[in-house]
């Protein structure tokens, strides 16, 4: 007997997301190599969002996909594989902010230079020609100065999670997403309506 | 759901326009939302609002992820580290298996007792076992934790305890601290409660006495998986660790203390070998005035479980029943225990010959075939023997003899994790057919194939016991060469010329049976094939077994190879080029003189 063979998971049921593996029995490797090319653009951009640098983003993404790996090696039992990675993405990044060198976390100026330099040299989409490259200036601005759970609820909604999912990623309740989200939006929109 | 405003209209909150954009609402109230919004300007006006933020946020994001770029390692090496994961967390579920397979394992030495056969079977059948067993009984088990890992060594501990009635335990400790090396020597009779502490270091003596006192750790049995559990217990906080060391078959606790008093312990690091988990390495760290730690790595040189009668008497006399009174002993005041004598390289070659002899008059020498080496001024010896009383044997030949640390191992008795990782058992090397010329010759010379395998067993036995002697007269004489034996006494010589000489008739003994046999069935067929060797027999003349036996030695297994070619269907574990009988003859023929050269030379000394 091959004890390789423990590590085989039956993923029908387990998982909703991944349409390319559900049904199948894969080892924990296999499977996890493919959540991970399906799904590490999105946790990388989550984690981006969160202000910390593009080489620790990366990090904090594969060991996020790392510590999923090793809970179905131990063979853990995991309801929501997007909205469980998301959070331990979430929290490592944020423990990493927490011991973060001043090169590890970007700079508010930073981002709002950046984003003005690059919105300067984007070709507008339809959407794009709503909002001038001042306004972008002024959301980005706006953005960063949101309270961190405001950002973190528009950021995961950005990802196309529902409340109840961010909710249990958060440790929060559905309500207070929903408040989150509106008072983020409020602002926005309010940055939006001065500058206009 | 609706608000109220100043014309007694209601309208859509900004939480439920939220949640209705995000598709949160449920279709009953989604419905409505949705019927209000179609008639309601204000409403449609502030959802659009919203979608506006909601794009502007979408192109913030976009970018500053474009901005920020790709992930600057392109996502490299997960893989690898994924693999490498793995390979770690196998590593460790084994480990808990084999943990978990105590009870196998006590089986299995049941039958290894039971068993009569050779030590091969035996093991490979425990090895079987253990490992189908382990894999159907624990197929999911948690990881090991500390407390589980320290109770299988106070176990272990408590099983080698009770071999006797009467047992005494025999410790030899090296402590490396503050650049050197302090030995420490304990002897314990837990029944009578009788311990004698020897130190050669009075220094080192009470530095480490203080920090077990002050540390509620018992220094009679340092070392121990129970003295290091209480310590552990009586810890308010602490942190643990657990690796495990694959190669070497190791599990190290490292448990770190969240306590900052001078002399109190930080941290140990505790190492448990994973046949038997028996504690072999025992590091602590000991919080100095100046704030920083002092390192005592305890490395345990011996550790030896034997009945009191074994014991000699001079051990326990200078320590009272029921008191113990560890002492640190000078040379003089050992008095009669030989081992705690300065020892000189006189001293040591001495007890060397002298362990040789021990091992020799239990057949030691040529069953298990002990190394004997020099380890930090001492002899060390380490064997595997195939049951526990053979273990006790060799113990009880040489536990009297001084400097001598012994490492013997019970072959019956250790689990199979070894192999159930994959890591005991050497892969297989590579065989070759063969097509054995003279098969059917040697049926027509014994009559028939049964005569013929008889014959056959005959000889290959009579080989392997010359072979097996030989062996040990080529070891015994690699550990005396010239320049080493000009420096024993002519005690020691006589001694070893006297192991010597009972290998030698041994060989002889055995090598005459073998030629009787294997002689005239040569002759004939070097007559039946017509082929004449131009074999000149070297004339007899004593040489040194010093110098005749490991050429003995190395060309008698190679006669066994050549007739095994001529006469036996199989396998060979080197290619052959040239299978012909006539070759094969001669090669045999030629290595017939040689034996009898090399056994005419090998005299009585």
């Amino acid at each position: 007997m091959n004890p390789d063979s423990s590590i085989d998971i039956a993923i029908g049921g387990l998982l909703k997301l991944s349409t390319s593996t559900a049904g199948r029995a894969l080892s924990a490797e296999q499977f996890v190599a493919e959540l991970f090319e399906e799904h590490r653009d999105s946790v990388y951009k989550h984690v981006l969002m969160m202000l910390l640098n593009p080489s620790e983003s990366e990090d904090v993404t594969q060991e996020a996909f790392l510590r999923l790996h090793r809970a179905l090696l131990e063979e853990k039992k995991i309801e929501n594989m997007k909205a469980w990675l998301f959070r331990v993405a979430h929290n490592l990044a944020l423990d990493r902010m927490r011991s973060a060198r001043p090169t590890d976390s970007l700079s508010e100026e930073m981002i709002l230079n950046r984003a003005e330099m690059k919105s300067a040299s984007l070709v507008p989409s339809p959407e794009q020609h709503l909002l001038t490259q001042e306004s972008l200036r002024r959301v980005s601005w706006a953005v960063t100065k949101l309270p961190t759970r405001q950002r973190e609820c528009l950021n995961l909604k950005a990802e196309g999670f529902r409340y109840h999912e961010i909710a249990a990623m958060l440790g929060i309740g559905r309500t207070s997403v929903i408040e989150h989200v509106r008072r983020a939006m409020s602002r926005l929109i309010e940055e939006l309506e001065t500058y206009v | 759901m609706f608000s109220r405003n100043s014309s007694n209209s209601e309208h859509l909150t900004d939480d439920l326009l939220v949640q209705y954009l995000d598709g949160e609402l449920s279709g009953k109230r989604a419905a409505k939302a949705k019927e209000h919004l179609e008639i309601c300007w204000r409403c449609r006006g502030r959802a659009k609002e919203f979608e506006k933020g909601v794009l502007s946020f979408l192109q913030h994001r976009k970018v500053i992820v474009r901005e920020l770029g790709d992930p600057p390692g392109g996502f490299q090496g997960f893989h690898a580290r994924m693999a490498q994961q793995r390979e770690e967390l196998l590593a460790l579920k084994k480990t808990t298996r084999a943990l978990d397979a105590g009870r196998i394992g006590k089986l299995l030495a049941h039958w290894g007792v039971a068993m009569r056969n050779s030590l091969l079977p035996r093991v490979t059948l425990a090895t079987a076992t253990f490992v189908v067993a382990a894999w159907m009984l624990f197929p999911t088990l948690p990881h090991v934790l500390a407390k589980e890992a320290l109770k299988r060594a106070a176990q272990s501990e408590e099983r080698m305890l009770h071999s006797y009635n009467s047992p005494v335990v025999h410790q030899q400790i090296t402590v490396h601290t503050h650049g050197k090396q302090a030995r420490w020597e304990i002897w314990r009779a837990p029944q009578g409660k009788k311990v004698r502490t020897t130190w050669n270091d009075g220094e080192v003596s009470q530095e480490i006495k203080g920090i077990y006192r002050d540390n509620n750790l018992d220094a009679e049995q340092p070392l121990s998986a129970s003295g290091f559990s209480t310590w552990r217990e009586s810890l308010a906080e602490k942190q643990d660790r657990i690796t495990v060391d694959t190669r070497q078959h190791l599990v190290q606790i490292s448990t770190e203390a969240m306590q900052s008093g001078t002399g109190q312990i930080q941290q140990v690091i505790f190492t448990l070998r994973q046949d038997d988990w028996h504690p072999v390495n025992e590091t602590i760290y000991v919080h100095g005035a100046d704030g920083l730690p002092t390192e005592y790595r305890l490395e345990e040189t011996s550790y030896t479980v034997l009945p009191l009668d074994l014991v000699p008497t001079a051990v326990f006399v200078s320590s009272n029943a029921g008191a113990a009174e560890p002492a640190t002993t000078s040379s003089a005041a050992s008095g009669s225990i030989n081992a705690v004598l300065e020892p000189t390289e006189a001293r040591l070659l001495d007890s060397e010959v002298k362990l040789t002899k021990a091992l020799h008059d239990v057949g030691a020498d040529v069953r298990e075939a002990p190394a004997i080496y020099r380890r930090d001024g001492e002899i060390a010896f380490s064997a595997w023997t195939e049951g526990q009383e053979r273990k006790q044997q060799l113990l009880a030949a040489t536990t009297k003899l001084p400097y001598i640390v012994s490492d013997i191992r019970d072959a019956s008795s250790v689990r199979a994790s070894k192999t159930a990782v994959g890591s005991a058992l050497p892969a297989l090397r590579s065989s070759y057919p063969t097509e054995p010329p003279l098969a059917k010759a040697l049926w027509d010379y014994y009559g028939s194939a049964e005569a013929a395998n008889r014959n056959l067993s005959e000889i290959s036995d009579d080989e392997q016991a010359a072979l097996a002697e030989a062996s040990a007269l080529s070891r015994l004489a690699k550990e005396y060469p010239e320049t080493r034996w000009q420096q024993l006494p002519a005690q020691s010589q006589a001694i070893l010329n006297q192991i010597a000489a009972d290998h030698l008739a041994a060989i002889h003994r055995h090598s005459a049976a073998y030629l009787q046999i294997v002689s005239p069935l040569l002759d004939a067929m070097l007559t039946k094939e017509n082929v004449n060797p131009e074999v000149v027999d070297q004339a007899n003349r004593c040489a040194s077994w010093r110098t005749a036996a490991p050429l003995l030695a190395e060309d008698l297994p190679r006669t066994q190879i050549s007739l095994q070619r001529l006469f036996l269907e199989g396998h060979v574990e080197t290619p052959v080029q040239d299978m012909s009988s006539s070759t094969l003859l001669t090669e045999s023929a030629r290595l017939r003189s040689r034996i009898r050269a090399e056994l005419g030379q090998l005299c009585t000394p």
